[in-house]
């Protein structure tokens, strides 16, 4: 069972972007800060669920926001087991 | 209670909401925009993100992360002249640019950039783009001119010059020190590559704050490099807006009142914010020529210019006016050369320069006619100076 979903972005800019555009279009995201297990950027991705994830896959493919990566979350006991998932 | 006429300089009174929101940053925020994942650094970054977006509505630029964010307008212009011309490129700019654009522009003529000023002759100062486009050669790479001048307040052309400058294949660099925030500007509409302002003025920000939009077609040189928040993993720059150009904590609090400012002028909204100010330079335009001895320069009709004029008094030098009207009238005004040599030689007011009232959409018709009423007795020689 996937917990959540987090995408990634190339700098905090542009989470911070799309968090603003996810919000205007009432999209819940939070963001967090990346998780070291897909990243040792010491910036800020995006956690969602499997509904804001469908819309945001709609916002990337449309172009106006833009991740650099997508993963699924699951959760085991304490660890959390990050999978990339397309873009689209 | 002062009257502030020196709005080109800096503009104040303020918002209210321009203080409130610096201070709620600095009470309840605090943390470092982008740098960290807690939640105060989470609301300093949306906090400026905000800001640019707020810009990018007010300057219609479709991408907010375009706009990279300065401490003013100086360090704009100097990012975007340093960043694109390279020894061998040629730049036309006008004799009306303030020193931020003519020394960064004698600078780089040292290194090898060509460099031709176009006139701006007198009685209405403006652009004569005849001779800007005759100007234009094999090697002409950007036009860099101010919009509005910060000296006899004329504005310039912004569509016309945008035509000329793509009908060329030139970029388009426009200093918006005093336009921004007081006058309409479209950066898609008028062809815009690089739009450089500052947020003291005519925004309602905070002293450094301000910023420089680049078009995505362009890459800049980085003037500096240095932490952005992101990539901290590479010890090389990165190659995407705005980080490539935006190394180093930024001026958060000072953002936060920006942005206040920049939603402050979206709410009122621009065309009123013209239509007052416009009324406001008719009045003092109408006044000071019935002041005996007083000679303003530069014809120019108010729609066409900054509320803002500057004039010589006969007799009377402008400092000793400034002076007088500073001690006897609480009335702050600039005299002198306002940075901009280039401007009062090609008025012929070099070097004792002028006397400049610039006026903010916060400034009444009472303090004009305070600001009139004084220079008439002065004019009538009824003080002492
Ligand atoms: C036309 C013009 N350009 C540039 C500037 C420089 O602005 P800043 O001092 O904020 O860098 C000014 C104001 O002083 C100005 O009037």
């Amino acid at each position: 069972m996937i917990d959540y979903y987090v995408a990634t972005f190339y700098s905090t800019n542009y989470a911070l972007k799309c968090e603003k555009i996810l919000k205007q279009s009432f999209i819940n995201v939070k963001l967090i800060p990346v998780p070291r297990q897909v990243s040792s950027n010491c910036g800020l991705a995006a956690r969602m669920d499997g509904e804001a994830l469908k819309a945001f896959r709609g916002l990337c493919q449309e172009g106006s926001i833009e991740a650099e990566n997508l993963y699924s979350v699951v959760k085991d006991g304490k660890k959390l087991i990050f999978t990339p998932l397309s873009r689209e | 209670m002062v009257i502030y006429m020196d709005n080109a300089a800096t503009s104040y009174p303020k918002p209210e909401e321009v203080v409130a929101a610096m201070n709620y940053f600095f009470n309840e925020i605090g943390g470092n925009p982008g740098r960290s994942g807690h939640r105060l650094s989470l609301r300093s970054g949306e906090v400026v993100y905000d800001t640019r977006d707020a810009l990018a509505q007010l300057f219609n630029i479709e991408d907010p992360l375009q706009i990279v964010f300065t401490l003013n307008a100086t360090m704009a212009i100097n990012m975007a002249l340093s960043g694109l011309l390279k020894p061998g490129d040629h730049v036309i700019t006008s004799t009306l640019e303030h020193n931020s654009t003519a020394r960064p522009l004698r600078y780089l003529e040292g290194t090898g950039v060509e460099l031709t000023r176009i006139e701006c002759p007198a009685p209405n100062f403006q652009l004569d783009l005849d001779q800007l486009e005759q100007s234009i050669c094999k090697n002409t790479r950007l036009i860099s001119i101010l919009h509005g001048s910060n000296v006899v307040g004329t504005v310039f052309p912004l569509e016309e010059v945008g035509k000329i400058a793509r009908k060329h294949g030139i970029y388009l660099m426009v200093d918006a020190a005093q336009t921004a925030g007081a006058y309409p500007i479209d950066v898609q509409k008028a062809g815009i590559h690089l739009l450089a302002f500052t947020g003291h003025k005519g925004l309602f920000g905070p002293q450094g704050t301000g910023g420089l939009y680049v078009n995505p077609e362009l890459k800049l040189d980085s003037l500096y490099r240095g932490g952005t928040g992101s990539r901290s993993e590479e010890d090389r720059q990165p190659e995407f807006m705005p980080d490539s150009l935006e190394s180093g904590t930024p001026n958060a609090m000072g953002l936060a009142g920006l942005g206040a400012g920049v939603k402050y002028i979206l709410r009122e909204g621009l065309p009123k914010i013209r239509e007052k100010e416009i009324e406001l330079t008719n009045h003092l335009i109408k006044g000071l020529n019935s002041i005996d001895g007083v000679i303003i320069i530069g014809e120019e009709k108010a729609e066409n210019r900054m509320p803002l004029v500057s004039f010589v008094m006969e007799g009377v030098t402008p400092s000793m006016v400034g002076e007088f009207l500073d001690e006897r009238y609480d009335i702050m005004t600039r005299v002198g050369l306002h940075c901009s040599p280039w401007a009062h030689q090609s008025m012929g007011t070099f070097p004792e320069g002028t006397v400049r009232i610039s006026l903010s959409y916060l400034n009444t018709p009472s303090q004009l006619d305070t600001l009139l009423q004084a220079l008439y007795e002065l004019s009538r020689e009824e003080v002492r100076l």
